[in-house]
């Protein structure tokens, strides 16, 4: 008895270096590869140049493509994928079902829309990302606000006012779409709409740390907590929790999660599905592992997404449609193996 | 732990469920909330757990009122142990056990060392030692029932209300649970239980609590009030209670 005891902590410690480890290989990698291929002693160098103001030694260009381009892209795949497990995760943990995603309360329907609609009044590309968080948190508001006049289950009512408010946005953008110039802005429109990193700027990747860092570091300091939002509402509320508050703390997180991600990368679906399963596999249950593992996880899954999505082909693939192609196989393998079982 | 209901009532909307129901409870004692479906037990439970919010009548836990009471001071006086359902989410009886003892930290914290101790004594307690790192969807109902209980003692409330404990059980396990529940009420724990088994009053409880349609048609010490009139009043099936050698007090039924 006492060696299990003793040894299980051990065993997850080891999981999250092995998964940290495998988070830095990505990113590195990342850093490595691309048109323009840097070595590792070029990258040393210029981080270190970077962090110090020193001169180092380097090809042509490498600074600019390193700092401008490569950097920022890696940083937004990782935040994105980082933010959207974390908000898919702790999504789960409250609703009581492991098959809810990040967009269920419409997060990802209002960016949409409000990206859509700023793509057709012109506005440029951080205008884009600006509004579109706010229609993301406009349609989660809504969705919440509605939840509030209904008289059944709170749950339940928030999960039908997100699924409204989703395809109400959802026909927005299909109205903006309708209406939009069919040479210049039906296209961006549609490909904006498929998700890409691909013109991510330095001033991106600030807009996208500051929701994401508020989003995460309450879901992080509260990650014993929400383990009892998984339980039923009168049980955690036997035990001292009060889930009303907890609820709104998760829902305000988890939708800056979402909102800044979406309207930064735009609709990237399935890693808050699916992340979270695996990091079941990995970690077990309890939200003091899954929240830490699931940011680890979600960040190394769309840096590796999105290297294919600018490597594979001479074209940028959609990462959206990357993200179903290899989400759909393991959703579908989730399935038959009815999700991550604990053995034991 | 002393538990005093005084006149409570409570409707949902213009439905009154719990009729003037007034009783007292203390350490020592398992008292068995007996009535027919839609007698009100569950309702009063969640009247006493302040859950649901009384119209009318005080419910007093070692003299506090039960809506005065502070989220984490309640989870240190009473704990609440629902029906068993089999959860969502497979966490390890271990780190069930462990959530009960959330009100003892400040709401950014996670459980440390003291709370861990706690862990392992409750499972100890109980014989749970054992299956302390299996998964709680993967045990019977009735070793996920005595997690439960688990988790409710690491609460350290001496006030524990269960609803039904052995509803979904099987026979054996039904008494197993039964005897760990009234050794419980032995060693200074006040239990109050809701049941649809007199059988189980009639052996377990000290105290008998019965609701008839919100109201109490009778309450005090198990050997005093439960008789064959109670039975046949709350179940309206002709059963009686015998004196069988060597056993004790039965009930049968023609």
């Amino acid at each position: 008895m006492r060696k299990t005891e003793l040894s299980k902590p051990r065993s997850y410690r080891m999981r999250f270096a092995a998964l940290s480890a495998v988070l830095l290989a990505v990113l590195l990698g990342s850093a490595m590869l691309g048109r323009f291929p840097l070595s590792l002693r070029e990258i040393g160098n210029l981080l270190f140049s970077g962090l110090s103001g020193t001169e180092g030694t380097w090809k042509d260009g490498a600074q600019k493509v390193f700092f401008e381009i490569r950097l920022p892209r890696i940083a937004a795949a990782a935040l994105v994928g980082a933010g959207l497990s974390l908000a898919g995760v702790s999504y789960q943990g409250m609703f009581r079902n492991p098959m809810v995603s990040p967009d269920i309360l419409g997060a990802s329907s209002g960016a949409g829309f409000g990206a859509a609609l700023a793509i057709l009044l012109g506005a440029g590309y951080f205008g884009i990302s600006l509004i579109a968080f706010c229609f993301g948190l406009a349609a989660v508001f809504l969705a919440w606000v509605i939840s509030r006049f209904s008289k059944t289950n709170q749950t339940l009512a928030m999960i039908l006012a997100g699924m409204m408010t989703s395809s109400l946005f959802s026909a927005g953008t299909s109205f903006v779409k309708l209406v939009a110039d069919t040479q210049q802005q039906l296209p961006a429109i549609t490909y904006w709409l498929m998700g890409s990193l691909a013109s991510i700027k330095k001033t991106d990747v600030l807009f996208l740390l500051i929701p994401t860092a508020i989003g995460a570091l309450p879901l992080f300091f509260l990650r014993w907590r929400m383990n009892l939002l998984t339980l039923n509402e009168d049980e955690a509320k036997s035990m001292g929790v009060n889930t009303g508050l907890l609820r709104v703390i998760v829902i305000v997180c988890a939708t800056l999660l979402t909102a800044s991600g979406v309207a930064v990368s735009g609709m990237i679906g399935w890693i808050g599905l699916v992340i979270p399963h695996f990091c079941r596999m990995l970690f077990g249950y309890d939200y003091r592992r899954l929240i830490p593992g699931s940011v680890l996880f979600g960040a190394a899954f769309l840096v590796v997404v999105d290297d294919v999505a600018r490597l594979a082909t001479t074209s940028e693939i959609p990462l959206g449609i990357l993200t179903a192609f290899i989400g759909a196989p393991i959703f579908f393998y989730l399935i038959l193996t009815g999700g991550a079982s604990r053995e034991s | 732990m002393k538990v005093e209901v005084k006149n409570l009532c409570f409707s949902y909307g213009n439905t009154p469920i719990v009729k003037n129901v007034s009783f007292t409870a203390q350490e020592g004692q398992l008292v068995a909330v007996l009535g027919a479906n839609g007698a009100g037990k569950t309702t009063l439970f969640r009247c006493m757990m302040g859950f649901l919010k009384a119209k009318q009548g005080e419910i007093l836990l070692d003299g506090q009122e039960v809506g005065n009471i502070d989220r984490n001071a309640f989870a240190a006086l009473a704990a609440y142990i629902p029906q068993t359902s089999v959860p969502v989410f497979n966490y390890s009886v271990y780190e069930t056990v462990l959530m009960g003892t959330t009100g003892q930290l400040s709401p950014l914290r996670a459980p440390g060392k003291a709370q861990h101790e706690t862990v392992r004594e409750m499972l100890r307690l109980l014989d749970m030692e054992a299956l302390s790192e299996r998964g709680i969807t993967r045990i019977s109902g009735g070793e996920r029932q005595l997690a439960l209980i688990a988790r409710a003692l690491a609460q350290k409330a001496k006030l524990l209300v269960m609803d039904e404990p052995t509803a979904n059980l099987d026979y054996g396990n039904q008494h197993r649970v039964m005897q760990r529940i009234r050794a419980l009420a032995d060693n200074g724990y006040c239990v109050l239980l809701s049941t649809h088994n007199p059988e189980h009053a009639l052996r377990y409880a000290t105290h008998i609590l019965a609701l008839q349609e919100g109201k109490v048609c009778a309450f005090g010490k198990t050997e005093e009030v439960l008789d064959s009139t109670l039975l046949q009043s709350l179940y309206s099936i002709p059963a009686t209670i015998m004196e069988i050698d060597g056993i004790g007090r039965c009930i049968v039924h023609r």
